[in-house]
């Protein structure tokens, strides 16, 4: 199959578009490790809560009380930090100092329970329908499915939706860190937070509430997932994980806008990348992975030549 | 702290001859040589019908093996991998590959120690990676490992037919002779200038290739042993349950619960992976055979983990050390004191950037 340029311009446009999705579950996860040093290896989790959350309204409120599913990211954003504080107050203050592996476990423990919870349908998790597959998606299909067109451009409205979310919100978290009292404190903590306690930061709310609001962006992510993606149990480690720690790492731990940079990087490096696979010869059966092992290879050279990442010396030095 | 490892009384010690030849210099050394000799004798004792039982144990020397390989590395040389699970899976590929040829399964075991070593040398470049970031890349590995497997051997699934299978007694004993293996090789590379060399560049990488250890060499050393290890231990396990699906690959589990053992016996620790392993798979046969055909194992086991970190983010021996220190002022003679120093050393590290 030849690539004609419409092909190639149609899959920058959906890379842009997924990767704005991706900056916005890499946030959470980049605030959190660059203020904690906490490799938060549940936030994968943390977002597949918000999407089956997000399910569960579409199935439950919307056909009773006729609210938009979309307005679920709000209920989602809300239980997400509430979580975020709890998981911090509960098990992150209280190893945090230990080391590093310590809280990557609680993390990971965490992550596993979700996990369980989730294939299970306790809590806010749906019973999934076995007739529908191993995955969920949200009950709106207007937003699941439809699609407008820009000249011979097409746009999946769900990830236009997680584009323009991912555009408007980033940027005013930056400047929120740079621009606010609580903002600049949650930026010397992370830089150096024995300085920053020195300087008569209270560090321990700073933590919770860079905690707080890494989950919280974590609700929006989940909830716009819902949209875009089949949700499964284990999505979040298999799929969402991977690609969170790329785009973080590539944009720089902790500076928002690097992490914006990075995502539509990624996302277009996949989406270009799928769309050379798809010209390979049919025989090899696995061709669809040929895309995140291009991303990954790339992240890894990259990452040997700026060991820092790409954007590692940006907004939050 | 330094001064005193360096006129380690176990080295010190040389003197006395075979007692230090097999490792016998204290409680927890005697106590592994013993519950190695019963675990050698144990099969011996049952019927033929019984020694379907041992099938069982097999898992307990997997995760011994895979622990304490994850120990070389993340233990000693302070260097976080978070990927051992791509050093698991390919073993057990290539393993597979191997036992499709018609090799007998030392020789699949042996191959497939020799691919993760290969992939230990693919590792090198990332050595110049700084803490996290080191943790992160060999978080992304097994993905990149993943589709390169499927691409080359154009499938995900490797079902190797029963006759190449192991009995119950061929598995007990081949566990036995790689949990065994890997036990006293980890010892005695430990006790040797690459161990010593690891430690101290464990605790400060300046410091120590200032005082020209070659930091590189022995780095890849110690990714090399471990990767064997792994890739060894993966190659069994195909043993254990006979298939290899690459969803392996991804499976965070194989690449976080050796940590967990390792943290809950004590990290940096020569009989810590040994004892947490056995722990955490007593537990999770227990659990396992409170609730047959439940996944509430699942849901107990993340509670578990979530506890353990909360409550012996140190572990176990450290913890316990820690408790005989506070109760009779005994100085302490062990690593407790080392990882809390470490510990306070991740702490004190200036941010990554």
């Amino acid at each position: 199959m030849a690539l004609g340029t419409l092909e190639f311009v149609q899959a920058l446009v959906n890379g842009l578009l997924q990767g704005g999705f991706f900056a916005l579950s890499a946030a959470g996860f980049s605030l959190i490790f660059g203020v904690q040093k906490v490799l938060n290896v549940a936030h994968g989790a943390f977002i597949i809560l918000a999407a089956f959350a997000t399910i569960q309204f579409s199935i439950l409120v919307t056909p009773a009380l006729h609210i938009d599913p979309l307005f679920s990211i709000f209920p989602d954003f809300l239980m997400l930090a509430l979580l975020g504080g709890s998981v911090y107050l509960l098990i992150i203050y209280r190893i945090e100092r230990t080391g590093f592996e310590a809280p990557l476990l609680a993390t990971f423990g965490l992550s596993i329970l979700l996990e369980y919870l989730a294939s299970n349908g306790i809590g806010p998790f749906p019973a999934l329908d076995p007739s529908h597959g191993i995955g969920a998606q949200a009950q709106h299909q207007s937003y699941s499915s439809n699609a407008f067109q820009i000249g011979p451009i097409f746009l999946q409205e769900a990830q236009a939706l997680a584009f323009v979310m991912a555009v408007v919100v980033l940027p005013i978290l930056q400047l929120f860190l740079s621009r606010t009292y609580r903002g600049r404190a949650i930026r010397a903590t992370s830089q150096d937070w024995e300085a920053a306690e020195f300087s008569g930061i209270n560090t321990k709310a700073v933590r919770l509430l860079s905690f707080i609001t890494g989950s919280a962006l974590a609700g929006l992510a989940g909830g716009l997932f819902a949209f875009t993606n089949s949700v499964t149990a284990t999505a979040g480690d298999e799929v969402l994980l991977p690609v969170i720690l790329v785009v973080v790492i590539l944009g720089g731990v902790g500076s928002i806008l690097g992490t914006l940079a990075a995502g539509f990087l990624v996302g277009v490096t996949m989406s270009v990348s799928s769309l050379i696979a798809l010209t390979l010869p049919s025989q090899f059966q696995f061709h669809a992975d040929l895309a995140p092992l291009l991303t990954f290879l790339i992240f890894i050279v990259i990452l040997m030549v700026r060991p820092r990442g790409l954007f590692g010396h940006s907004a939050a030095e | 702290m330094k001064r005193r490892r360096v006129t380690d009384p176990k080295v010190a010690d040389r003197s006395r001859g075979w007692k230090f030849a097999l490792g016998m210099r204290n409680a927890s050394r005697i106590t592994l040589l013993i519950s190695l000799f019963f675990a050698a004798v144990y099969p011996l004792t049952l019927s033929t019908e019984g020694s379907r039982v041992l099938s069982v144990y097999a898992v307990y020397f997997m995760w011994i093996s895979l622990a304490e390989s994850w120990n070389l590395v993340g233990g000693y040389a302070g260097l976080l991998n978070l990927g051992i699970s791509a050093f698991f899976a390919l073993g057990g590929v290539v393993g597979a590959l191997a036992l499709f040829d018609g090799f007998p399964f030392i020789i699949s075991l042996l191959l497939a120690g020799f691919a993760g070593a290969i992939l230990g040398v693919a590792l090198i470049p990332t050595f110049r990676l700084k803490s996290f970031y080191f943790a992160i890349a060999t978080l992304v590995v097994p993905l990149v490992v993943k589709p390169m497997v499927e691409f080359l051997g154009n499938r995900a699934d490797f079902t190797v037919p029963q006759t190449v299978i192991l009995t119950p007694m061929g598995l007990y004993y081949s566990g036995l002779a790689l949990a065994g293996i890997t036990i006293f090789g980890a010892y005695f590379l430990m006790r040797s200038r690459v161990g010593f060399a690891l430690r101290a560049l464990g605790d400060d990488e300046l410091a120590s290739s200032s005082l020209g250890i070659n930091v590189l060499l022995y780095k890849s050393i110690a990714v090399l042993a471990s990767g064997f290890i792994a890739s060894a231990a993966g190659a069994y396990y195909l043993q254990i349950i006979g298939t290899i699906n690459t969803t392996l690959f991804q499976n965070l589990s194989f690449s976080l619960f050796p940590i967990f053992m390792v943290i809950i016996g004590g990290i940096g620790t020569f009989e810590g992976p040994v004892l947490g392993a056995v722990v955490f798979s007593l537990i999770n046969y227990y659990v396992t055979s409170q609730f047959p055909g439940s996944t509430v194992d699942t849901f107990i086991l993340s509670l578990m983990i979530i506890g353990v970190a909360v409550l012996l983010p140190r572990g176990l021996v450290s913890s316990l050390h820690e408790l005989r220190k506070r109760t009779s002022q005994i100085p302490v003679k062990d690593r407790a004191t080392a990882s809390r120093q470490r510990a306070a050393m991740v702490e004190a590290a200036p941010s990554p950037s």
